[in-house]
């Protein structure tokens, strides 16, 4: 007890000093709101950061364990395909919703362009599989394209990045639609027309497919929203969109098989008669 | 000592008063330049006597600081600032030590130093007490230049303001 009063009456000045300014930095960001705010915001980037680095340590050390279950995982999964590819044939049907009106058949990429202004892909699955013109083609992130002529074993794709390539395309939510095209030389980025310019649309929204043709379903996602902008004179977006899947690091896509497809158009070609 | 106390607290209120009263609402503006703002008050600390025990001065600072942050609304800026220059002010008057020593009674003012011994010990402190005013008052260092630019030209005016109070007051106020 003695010793503690000693420090104070040796020290007591600078603990003064200390207890008053701490009495201070509460009283300035507790009152002064534009002092709290910057204190807050400070605070959150601060703890955030420190919460980033646990977090990442924590998963490295979770490394091992992860790629145990991954590998486990993986040998289970090998098991059901290969088991499959005996017993069932190629063409398998995911979708159950509607009416298992779509049908995917899973092809491999084999030959591809990316640079050149008007791209070309090749996909390991002709009619023996079940391909046709006019299909659309996916991957697990998006869209890819359309098929255009097919052969016995092979089919030929217009992707998204050529220059006569139209996918009709609406924001999610919105019913809008535009047609989606490549106009640019960036192979990640495609360009949305024709969204009338009273479309309450903002940098992130999801693009997807509209459904609207007869090629993809309804609802697949296709990219987000960079950036947009309304052209002089014009009612319209210009809208750029960020792809989800990288058509350069792709290998293998899904032909979508839509079974109603001849009934669609048949009606529709009815009522142009 | 009786009156240097009575003096002294006269002194700070009236100081206070002028501060929060008249020098507030003096900002000079030239241009898009705001930022000179004139600082009196720090001189109620500069002007103790140079004895005072050191917990008094805080102490003392806490009281006018925390009066002149309700002048300017600004709870605990002011008084974090001035507490600072009290907490600093012996450090530089031992620093400032000429050869025959000081008389510890009294305050350390123009009249009893001389002229460029008091505009040392004003600039020095006046100098410390505006940058952290002004650091606190920003509260983040990405305003560094807004902070320094602040400092350097509210110090120019306030340290030339003070010289003329201590020219004009001459015997102890």
């Amino acid at each position: 007890m003695k010793n503690i009063l000693l420090i104070f009456i040796k020290y007591g000045t600078h603990l003064l000093f200390i207890a008053f300014q701490i009495i201070f930095f509460t009283l300035i960001i507790n009152i002064n709101r534009v002092h709290g705010d910057i204190y807050n915001n400070t605070k959150s980037i601060f703890f955030e950061n420190l919460n980033n680095k646990v977090d990442q340590l924590s998963d490295y050390l979770k490394l091992d364990e992860q790629n145990d279950s991954l590998a486990r995982e993986n040998a289970r999964l090998m098991d059901v395909i290969i088991n499959q590819r005996i017993n069932t044939p190629k063409s398998i049907l995911l979708d159950t919703l509607l009416l298992q009106q779509y049908s995917f058949i899973p092809a491999e990429i084999c030959n591809k362009t990316i640079h050149l202004r008007n791209n070309y892909f090749t996909l390991c699955a002709g009619k023996i599989d079940g391909a046709k013109p006019m299909m659309g083609v996916i991957s697990t992130e998006g869209i890819v394209g359309i098929t255009t002529k097919v052969s016995e074993n092979y089919s030929q794709v217009i992707p998204l990045l050529h220059s006569q390539s139209r996918i009709s395309a609406s924001i999610k939510g919105l019913h809008f639609f535009g047609n989606l095209v490549w106009k640019e030389a960036n192979p990640r980025i495609m360009t949305l027309e024709a969204v009338p310019k009273h479309a309450a649309i903002s940098i992130g929204d999801t693009i997807v497919t509209s459904g609207y043709s007869s090629i993809f379903p309804r609802d697949l996602p296709i990219g987000t929203i960079v950036n947009f902008e309304i052209a002089k004179g014009s009612s319209n977006y210009v809208i750029d969109v960020g792809l989800f899947n990288d058509l350069n690091n792709l290998s293998y896509a899904y032909l979508v098989n839509n079974k109603l497809k001849e009934e669609q158009l048949n009606l529709e070609n009815d009522i142009d008669e | 000592m009786n009156s240097l106390v009575t003096k002294s607290v006269i002194r700070a209120v009236l100081l206070i008063l002028l501060q929060g009263l008249v020098f507030r609402r003096i900002a000079f503006q030239m241009g898009d330049f705001a930022f000179i703002h004139l600082f009196i008050y720090p001189i109620i600390i500069l002007l103790l006597p140079i004895r005072t025990p050191k917990i008094i001065q805080i102490t003392v600072a806490f009281v006018v600081g925390l009066s002149i942050d309700a002048f300017y609304s600004s709870y605990g800026i002011h008084a974090s600032a001035l507490v600072f220059t009290a907490y600093i002010r012996n450090f530089v008057i031992k620093l400032l030590e000429p050869y025959s020593g000081y008389n510890v009674d009294e305050s350390p003012t123009l009249s009893k130093l001389g002229f460029s011994w008091f505009l040392s010990f004003a600039s020095i402190l006046f100098f410390i007490h505006l940058f952290f005013y002004f650091s606190v008052e920003a509260f983040s260092f990405v305003f560094f230049f807004e902070i320094l630019m602040n400092t350097i030209f509210s110090f120019i005016a306030s340290i030339l303001l003070v010289m003329l109070y201590q020219l004009i007051f001459r015997n102890d106020y």
